[in-house]
């Protein structure tokens, strides 16, 4: 009789898979659904024979599968259909389509749609796709034997193939109380994505880092006895980057329109260009551009372009720059006025004393010395714990698969059509929900769901070490960062001497050569005010005797006391450029004014000039002067000028801010 | 070395795994950890740091590669460019720049027998 019942389901069974090759040429939900009823009737039976139930099991897991992908297909069908003629429909019509997708999201939650955790583990693995819901997954590891904790005794789970992705991960984030460690680098990855970035690569490099971080969640959320919770450790925020303040990004201290009374040693190594208007120490009214640049540019010209390398390798050029400077005559295209005509002046500067670039042999010394092994610590806590879980894989979700599903699961999202349609700052959200969904459904709620799989030695490796490790890693990054910052001051604010050599140009008077030494240090007044010092002196190319012209036309001595606080303008955002603020004094001998009538020979100017960053790469400066004379007048002047520089270093991260919402 | 999928690698037992990065408008600020240790750059790289492990298995687990690439006052335009090959073949390349939101990277090669 048993025989006889046996053979009878078999032949049901594969009446059902007839039945099935038909419904795959034209499928319909309720034809699935018909069939999902008599193989579980069949399931139920205890007279069903074994090997049937197992066949029947692995049948039933893929209608299931199947119901669940068609009953998607028709609530996106629904929502693109909606999203296209809302506008046409009336708001009764709308309330249907909303209905019927809505029916269609109830289907899903129904007991037909979700995968027995138990019957799905005990089928044969399956050669087709297993169902997987946030609530249960049906995983081979779950059959595989435990193992201990040795490596030489591992015993690999059985392969796995993808999981299905969980539907309807987009609308919102069901992993709502993530670790933020978790959350924050899920943010990052879809940051990525949305930037175009490859989405497996993206996911792929920080998925056994979330992996990692929701394992720890699962074990820790819910131990028996308090410990410290993965979801108490802060998200991780990458050291920091800050802006350099001490480039000559504009016309040096004597151009037109300059606003600056002193020059600082530093300059732009790569491209530069600064527009100014007002004047100081002359009386004509102007504007000026200046580029600059370096022949280290040059040198990286031989294919390998600015590498590491080639920076070790140029030595002195990289303590050279050039520039030049124009007038600007048509403020909307600045770059036209760089004409031969429009040059006031040009400049060649040598970097004597001193190195203020992180590239610097001293800077990446110190680097090595007291940053990166902090940085190294984080990772060997990671690198460690991805690698136990690894070897100890048969506790655990399998890492592969579970990568495969959440890569699976961006790339149906990225093809929908709401993802296409939505903007850049939804895209992210979506991004990150469907990838916290999808961990938290194939890790925690697996793991959650099969406590009894994560044995006591595993558990308490991960619980009373890796997070505790984790948590001091992190901890000491943040003791570090105060590091790198007072480095990074350091760097800043160390001695600086240059030589510059300008070639001014002058058509009303006569051209002329000025030898400029430039000085800076830090913290040499009162310990707090940042000291910077020129002198120079100028020479006629060519004196002009009837102008009262000698060979040296002046000597001039700046000195300057500045101070730096943080920018309130530019809260939440990269640069991390500050407000600069300068008191200057000038004084200048001007040999042919003397006993000229209307005219000083001494010159002394005050100034106290602001320099406010508005938005990444963009500076505000205001200056207020008073000086005695100028150089063509014996009257008193006050001024107040102000312009705004561009610093060409920040023009990617500039861009790439005016794009953001 | 094969590549499973970016940045997922399977390699022999005894095969040895190259990671060679050159950084491009910024210093040599890259750390990096396998398996719960430090992995230290070959002493001849010190401009293009260059990091080299054997698989060792044992079959069927992975080998994680940890690397956070940083850019302390980089310019505009710099990155990072990284390559991974084999000892017995197979080669693969990604870039780290430095408007990524995302700057560590981590690497897994399975190993098989």
């Amino acid at each position: 009789m048993k025989t006889l019942c046996g053979i009878l389901t078999i032949v049901v069974v594969f009446f059902i898979c007839g039945i099935n090759v038909k419904a795959q040429q034209s499928p319909s939900l309720e034809s699935l659904k018909e069939q999902i009823r008599t193989l579980e009737q069949i399931d139920r039976d205890p007279n069903t024979p074994p090997e049937v139930k197992t066949l029947n099991q692995s049948f039933l897991a893929e209608r299931r599968s199947q119901l669940r992908d068609l009953t998607q297909k028709r609530i996106d069908s629904l929502r693109a259909y909606l999203s296209s003629v809302r506008a046409s429909l009336s708001s009764s019509e709308i309330e249907r389509v909303q209905q019927a997708v809505d029916e269609l999201q109830t289907s899903l939650a129904e007991p037909q749609l979700k995968a027995s955790a138990d019957s799905a583990a005990a089928a044969a693995p399956v050669s087709g796709p297993t169902t997987a819901t946030p609530d249960s997954n049906a995983r081979s590891a779950a059959n595989t034997p435990r193992v201990a904790n040795a490596v030489a005794e591992v015993r690999p789970a059985a392969p796995q193939t993808p999981l299905t992705p969980v539907t309807d991960c987009t609308s919102d984030n069901s992993y709502t109380n993530a670790p933020p460690l978790l959350t924050e680098i899920t943010e990052r990855v879809a940051d990525d994505i949305v930037n175009g970035k490859n989405a497996e690569e993206m996911v792929a490099g920080s998925f056994a880092k979330m992996y990692s971080y929701t394992v720890a969640d699962a074990l820790t959320v819910n131990s028996p006895v308090a410990v410290r919770t993965i979801r108490s450790l802060k998200a991780y925020q990458y050291l920091g980057e800050t802006a350099r303040i001490d480039k000559q990004v504009g016309a040096g201290s004597s151009s037109a329109g300059t606003t600056s009374a002193i020059e600082k040693p530093g300059f732009a190594r790569l491209l530069g260009f600064a527009i100014e208007k007002g004047a100081i120490l002359k009386d004509v009214e102007g504007s000026s551009l200046t580029l600059s640049t370096s022949p280290y540019v040059l040198f990286t010209m031989n294919g390998d372009g600015d590498t590491a390398e080639n920076y070790a390798r140029a030595g002195l050029l990289n303590r050279i720059g050039v520039s030049a400077t124009f007038n600007i005559e048509d403020q909307n295209s600045v770059l036209a006025s760089a004409r031969r005509n429009q040059l006031t002046d040009w400049s060649v500067r040598a970097r004597l004393y001193g190195d203020r670039s992180t590239r610097s042999k001293a800077f990446q010394k110190a680097w090595r010395d007291d940053i990166q092994p902090a940085i190294e610590r984080r990772l060997a806590v990671l690198s460690g714990v991805e690698r136990f879980i690894s070897v100890h894989q048969s506790e655990f979700p399998d890492l592969d698969a579970t990568n495969d599903q959440v890569d699976s699961a961006v790339a149906s999202l990225m093809n929908s059509a709401a993802y296409k349609d939505a903007n850049d700052a939804d895209k992210k959200k979506m991004l990150s929900n469907t990838i916290l969904c999808n961990i938290k459904s194939g890790v925690f709620d697996d793991i959650n769901a099969h406590p009894q799989r994560v044995s006591e030695s595993t558990r308490n490796q991960i619980v009373n070490n890796f997070v505790p490790s984790l948590a001091a890693a992190l901890d000491n990054l943040e003791v570090v960062r105060g590091v790198l910052k007072d480095k990074l001051d350091a760097l800043a604010k160390g001695p600086l001497a240059t030589f510059a050599y300008t070639n001014h140009r002058e058509p009303a008077t006569s051209d002329y050569s000025e030898f400029k030494f430039l000085f800076e240090q830090d913290k040499t007044l009162f310990g707090m005010l940042n000291i910077v010092g020129n002198a120079s002196f100028t020479m006629y190319n060519k004196p002009n005797a009837l102008l009262n012209q000698s060979r040296i036309r002046d000597i001039n001595a700046a000195l300057s006391f500045e101070g730096a606080v943080d920018s309130p303008f530019l809260k939440n955002q990269p640069d991390l450029s500050k407000i600069t603020y300068a008191f200057t004094g000038t004084y200048q001998r001007m040999r042919e004014n003397e006993g000229l009538a209307g005219r000083k020979p001494d010159l002394v100017g005050l100034q106290f000039k602001l320099d406010v960053p508005i938005y990444g790469g963009f500076n505000f400066p205001i200056a207020l002067t008073y000086t005695n004379g100028t150089e063509h007048t014996n009257r008193n002047d006050k001024r107040l000028n102000f312009g705004f520089k561009f610093d060409m270093d920040k023009l990617f991260a500039l861009t790439k801010l005016i794009g953001m919402p | 070395m094969q590549k499973i999928k970016p940045l997922r690698y399977s390699a022999r037992i005894g095969e040895k795994i190259t990671i060679a990065v050159t950084p491009i408008g910024v210093g040599v600020f890259v750390a990096a950890a396998l398996d719960g240790a430090v992995l230290t750059a070959e002493p001849d790289s010190p401009n293009a740091p260059r990091y080299e492990f054997d698989i060792s298995g044992p079959a069927g687990t992975s080998h994680f590669v940890e690397m956070e690439f940083s850019f302390p006052q980089a310019g505009a335009g710099a990155r990072y460019d990284v390559k991974v090959s084999g000892s017995n073949g197979g080669s693969d390349s990604f870039t780290v720049s430095k408007d990524d939101a995302v700057k560590d990277k981590g690497l897994r090669f399975k190993a098989t027998a």
